[in-house]
């Protein structure tokens, strides 16, 4: 028959017995995916190609008997069935990933930003929230001007691929511990806007004090780096005084001088009265035990294997068993003792800083 | 000549089948779409949709024609009519379920109450992935980290038995680290690790915080005192000072090392027994030392950026005799009856009652069960009370 004629045939019936087949190997893709975590590519669509010729011999168009004559609608058929396997399969490992798969974890569908929100998010994916309305709570007394400000002049970056509840809750929870509210409401709309209602803070001081123990204010030179939780001695007048720092004011701010500064620090009750009534000498932060870094360095300093820091690795050859660790670019590596002889080679040249401690009988340049 | 009314038939036979495929196809467009929307919170990709409506509406028509053997009544089916028929049947239902796809997703959206989110980049995909959320459970106790400082019970408490929802796209590594990240962000908590099951649940989730204040950078049995100084000392971190009086005669006060200065306020770390014999209503003048600086607080400083940590132990009956190279980090020095081993080497032999040193990842020491004091204990009665509760939880 003539090639127009073939090519109707072949296309159009290709279309009827190609469509079952392609859906088929999609759901196999789809399936694989979901259940065994596979993807397949796009080439096992041409497994349509088998079934969709067996129906078009089913249904007549297409006889083993004709040999030749047949070919080209043949192949046609097979063409038609074999793109849309193709396509099936590559959409049916789409589909499957996009499929709801936690079986152990709920799931929950909720709303997002809007996509007038898109402008807020940054490129590193964070979402910046303002705020655009305050309100306090029924029954509670009204929001410090202070805290008003802050609370309205105030931003707060989360990722973006999150629900609107969960901006909410994060939200409430930043503001809770940050400025210590008791209660606080936070609404979220899709264009990434808060209206926050919130109680004001109860006390000011950061937490109870222990029983038994006063707060009182010192006035003087204050180390610096002092902040609340530092153990401190005062020396005064009438004789050393421990205490706990609750909160430590910054330089210029409080005392007679710009060099003095105002700690409020915790100390027991009965020497509370005579550190009131005393002058103060001296104020000094007393480690508070919690450093073992520190510890092992000052040992290694009275065993006689002072910590170094060796800048120029090129200059010194330095004792495999004596580098507690060394630094290539950004990334500080401690090698184990036992692959301590390890570190030494090409690397050597590439070390940007290396700390040492001599070993016993090391050698040192 | 042709047969009028036979052609008429034809004509309307093929048309009614025309127009109930393209229906058939419509109806299973639209349901298909919606059913996508509402489950995956997420449009059908295009062409899938079509995809599945046409093998619906071929499916049938093969289906008739291997039974009757006819597409068309009264045409054999190796014929350009059944042919043309057949394009005709694909065309007119591709269309209608192309149409019907974009129909029932609009549906979806308007019945879910959320918007379409069109468009391409980084951002409208984030958005995208919100939709679908997955439910993290912490689990019911949050445990401390080793080789850092507790975090304080009712921090942990207010984490314990919370959710959090993300995006349910995440592979598991990817999880964790928003997890990690999540938490870190808490009040009071530095360091964070958590440990996810096989199925995506939380298993077990430990926290820990870095000291901060003045008290954590002090080394043993030294203080730090401010004092006044006459001009501004050179110098900086780490240098050994001499504090001379300024007086008519000038004597040496003192000897510590530098730890920072302001203007003409120097912070200095001192012995403790020294104090007493500063005070910081007189000034005095900072002389900087010959000796070469020691770099163990450079040492220190860097270790608070990193993973690894220091961690102080003492030898007992489960350690002792094991080697060195046995434990999981780098041991610095060993104190051994009032006296110190530097660096001592991987086949040095642990002694009971040695105190060690080691520096490791939290993760290789949770590899080692040392029943032995951790570091970073707040305070004995922080763990006192944590210990409490667990049992009171059941008679409660």
């Amino acid at each position: 028959m003539a090639l127009p004629y073939e090519t109707l045939i072949g296309v159009s019936y290709g279309l009827l017995v190609g469509f079952l087949p392609a859906v088929s190997v999609g759901l196999l893709a789809l399936v694989l995916v979901v259940g065994a975590d596979r993807r397949v590519s796009p080439v096992a669509g041409l497994l349509a190609i088998p079934p969709a010729l067996l129906l078009a011999l089913g249904a007549g168009i297409l006889e083993l008997a004709a040999g030749l004559e047949h070919a080209v609608r043949t192949g046609l058929v097979g063409l038609v069935a074999g793109l849309l396997g193709v396509f099936a399969a590559s959409q049916g490992v789409r589909v499957g990933t996009e499929l709801p798969q936690d079986r152990a974890c709920p799931l929950v569908r909720g709303p997002s930003l809007a996509p007038a929100a898109v402008d807020a998010v940054d490129a590193a994916g964070q979402v910046t929230i303002r705020p655009t309305g305050l309100r306090t709570f029924d029954g509670y007394p009204p929001l410090a001007p202070s805290l008003r400000t802050a609370l309205e002049d105030g931003t707060w970056r989360f990722p973006a691929d999150l629900q609107l509840a969960e901006l909410e809750g994060r939200l409430a929870r930043t503001l809770r511990t940050k400025f210590d509210l008791p209660r606080v409401d936070v609404d979220v709309d899709a264009r990434g806007r808060a209206t926050i209602t919130a109680a004001p803070p109860a006390t000011d001081l950061s937490g109870p004090l222990p029983d038994g123990t006063r707060a009182v204010p010192i006035t003087g030179l204050v180390p610096a780096g002092v902040e609340s939780g530092d153990e401190v001695t005062i020396g005064t007048s009438g004789g050393a005084v421990t205490g706990t720092v609750l909160a430590a004011t910054s330089r210029g701010s409080g005392g007679p001088s710009d060099d003095e500064s105002t700690l409020t620090v915790a100390v027991e009750t009965p020497a509370a009265g005579s550190l009131l009534e005393s002058t103060v000498h001296s104020i000094c932060v007393r480690p508070d035990g919690t450093n073992p870094a520190l510890e092992a360095v000052s040992l290694l300093e009275q065993a006689g294997s002072p910590v170094r820091l060796v800048n120029d690795v090129n200059g010194e050859t330095l004792e495999p068993t004596s580098v507690i660790g060394y630094r290539m670019g950004d990334r500080w590596t401690f090698p184990h003792s036992s692959d301590a002889d390890d570190w030494i080679g090409d690397a050597a040249e590439t070390v940007d800083e290396v700390f040492v401690a001599d070993t016993p009988g090391g050698v040192t340049p | 000549m042709v047969d009028v009314a036979a052609f008429l038939d034809l004509f309307r036979a093929t048309a009614v089948a025309l127009v109930g495929t393209a229906t058939l196809a419509g109806l299973v467009s639209v349901l298909s779409s919606a059913t996508y929307r509402g489950v995956t919170t997420r449009a059908a990709p295009d062409g899938v949709v079509p995809l599945v409506a046409l093998g619906t509406v071929t499916g049938y028509l093969t289906g008739s024609l291997l039974v009757t053997g006819r597409l068309v009544e009264g045409v054999p089916p190796d014929h350009h009519y059944s042919a043309g028929f057949l394009l005709g049947t694909v065309l007119c239902a591709g269309s209608v379920a192309v149409a019907c796809d974009r129909l029932g997703d609009r549906l979806a959206c308007q019945i879910t109450g959320r918007p379409p989110l069109t468009g391409d980049g980084d951002a409208t995909d984030a958005l995208r992935s919100a939709r679908l959320a997955v439910v993290c459970a912490f689990p019911e106790s949050i445990e401390s980290l080793t080789g850092y400082r507790a975090v304080d019970a009712e921090t942990r408490e207010s984490i314990a038995d919370t959710t959090v929802r993300l995006p349910h796209g995440l592979s598991t590594q990817e999880r964790r680290d928003r997890l990690e990240r999540y938490l870190e962000r808490a009040d009071g908590v530095d360091v964070a690790t958590v440990e996810l099951a096989a199925d995506g649940t939380i298993s077990r989730v430990a926290v820990g915080a870095r000291a901060t204040g003045l008290g954590s950078v002090l080394p043993p049995e030294t203080v730090a005192v401010a004092i006044r100084t006459e001009r501004p000392p050179a110098g900086g971190r780490g240098d050994a000072v001499e504090c001379w009086s300024t007086d008519d005669q000038p004597q040496l006060v003192a000897t510590g090392t530098l730890h920072s200065t302001i203007g003409s306020v120097a912070t200095v770390l001192l012995d403790p027994d020294r104090v007493g014999d500063l005070s910081q209503h007189d000034s005095y003048r900072l002389v900087t030392g010959p000796d070469a600086p020691a770099d163990g607080h450079a040492l220190a400083g860097t270790l608070r950026t990193v993973d690894e940590t220091v961690v102080a132990w003492t030898v007992d009956d489960a350690l002792a005799g094991e080697f060195v190279g046995w434990l999981p980090g780098r041991v610095l020095v060993i104190a051994r009856e009032d006296e110190g081993l530097a660096m001592p080497a991987a086949s040095e032999t642990l002694q009971p009652g040695d105190r060690l040193w080691m520096l490791a990842t939290p993760d290789a020491l949770g590899t080692v069960d040392h029943a032995g004091e951790h570091t970073g204990t707040a305070s004995p009665a922080d763990d006192d009370r944590t210990a409490e509760r667990e049992p009171s939880e059941v008679e409660a």
